[in-house]
């Protein structure tokens, strides 16, 4: 048999070939070793077990959690040799995985994103009242999106919901839900809030959410966004981007629409209130114009009081200036022919002489000054 | 049937508006009466159309 001899480049040519054929993406778990960044470019780290060492390498731009030494993770990736002759893993994805891993990239990552001011309470918007259209995202076949359905569809059923489907875990679901926020953020009529759901799971199921590119682009997005993210107690590194987190998928649906049977209730109390107000400041006008009338009363009496012993006083006055009280007294009216009253009669005039009772027709004999 | 093409969301609005409008303690009396009518017919209205959407949700995944 002939042996087929291959050049050096051919052979790694043929081995390459074979590995992309055989493995075109594969899945390795290791811990982390001499993890470094060369020329701001490029990743070099070890993924490391108990017997065995394989280098692995990545462009920066594509590492989406923070990496150091000791940290569990599992790498997507396309085995080859280089042209020196070194086998290693070029990465395509990667993930940490067991709770101190998880908790450290977590950790990392959350300090640089919170200084370069990602999370600032500052940013975050209020959510719509009553929104009449929102989107979604979430797996449409998972119990998280069905509780959140069934909720929101008791509560308010007046509105609609576009569903992005996207897996919720694992290596591909940072990239679907990036997907869905680019969906709706570039729809000409987009829903007026973005609500991010699964339910309850381990720190693994939950990593695709600190996942930084995931993080940014929530940060990112145009329209408000709500995250309900597995049980009240997990906070991800996409709750604290969003604007709003809720505790839950169904505590979502809760925040975003209020229940029609409260908004009922409210709008009774209101009215009630409302009428109530209504009959108070009717109560208090009556009582105004009562408190009006009696004091106007009051005053017109007292008025009419002071008239009243004016007049007395005057009528007083007006019976000592009479006449006949006068002529009572003694006093006469001494008047003349022409019955004019004169104060000066001369001797031999005919006078009249009024008292209080007679008049006297006399003749002046003699006058004397006294 | 509706008297109305508004929504609830803007019937709502309304309606809050009127009610808090009574919050201004120099009203007059009349017209307080008048928003008052106003304000229960925008309530009765309101909760007709609550008592009516049992299921009105419209739900699509738009990437099926």
């Amino acid at each position: 048999m002939t042996q087929i001899v291959f050049q050096v480049s051919e052979a790694l040519a043929v081995i390459n070939q074979t590995l992309d054929y055989a493995y075109p993406a594969l899945s390795v778990q290791g811990e982390v070793s001499g993890f470094k960044i060369n020329q701001g470019k490029w990743v070099f780290f070890d993924l490391k077990d108990e017997s065995g060492t394989i280098a692995c390498f990545m462009s920066l731009p594509e590492l989406n959690i923070e990496l150091c030494d000791g940290m569990q993770i599992i790498v997507r990736a396309k085995p080859a040799i280089t042209k020196w002759g070194k086998f290693s893993l070029t990465v395509q994805q990667l993930q940490p995985i067991g709770e101190g891993s998880i908790k450290k990239a977590f950790d990392l990552l959350k300090k640089k994103l919170t200084d370069e001011g990602l999370f600032d309470l500052a940013k975050k918007r209020s959510l719509p009242y009553l929104p009449s259209a929102i989107g979604v995202i979430s797996s449409t076949g998972a119990a998280g999106y069905k509780d959140f359905i069934k909720v929101i569809s008791s509560r308010f059923p007046e509105l609609s919901v576009a569903t992005y489907h996207a897996q919720v875990q694992g290596l591909d679901a940072p990239a679907q839900i990036i997907q869905g926020v680019e969906y709706f953020n570039n729809l000409s009529n987009p829903p007026e809030v973005l609500a991010i759901i699964r339910g309850g799971g381990s720190a693994d199921d939950l990593a695709a959410f600190n996942d930084e590119a995931l993080v940014r682009k929530i940060a990112s997005s145009r329209l408000p966004t709500i995250t309900g993210i597995g049980h009240e107690i997990d906070t991800t590194l996409a709750d604290l981007a969003a604007d709003f987190r809720a505790s839950t998928p169904s505590n979502v649906a809760e925040l975003l629409v209020p229940d029609r049977r409260e908004l009922i209730t409210e709008t009774n109390h209101r009215l009630a209130s409302t009428a109530l107000f209504i009959e108070n400041q009717i109560a208090n006008f009556v009582e105004n114009i009562e408190q009006n009338i009696k004091d106007a009363q009051t005053i017109i009496m007292h008025n009419l009081e002071n008239i009243e012993q004016k007049l007395a006083l005057d009528s007083n006055l007006l019976t000592q200036l009479n006449p006949e009280n006068i002529l009572r007294k003694g006093y006469c009216i001494m008047r003349n022919q022409a019955r004019q009253i004169i104060t000066k009669p001369k001797v031999g005039d005919n006078i009249y002489i009024e008292n209080h009772n007679l008049i006297m027709e006399v003749n002046v004999k003699n006058v004397q000054n006294k | 049937m509706s008297k109305t093409n508004k929504t609830i969301k803007q019937m709502l609005a309304e309606f809050n508006e009127i009610t808090d409008w009574f919050n201004d303690a120099d009203l007059d009396i009349e017209q307080a009466v008048a928003q008052y009518k106003k304000a229960t017919e925008l309530a009765d209205e309101i909760k007709a159309r609550l008592e009516k959407i049992k299921n009105d949700i419209d739900i699509k995944v738009v990437n099926n």
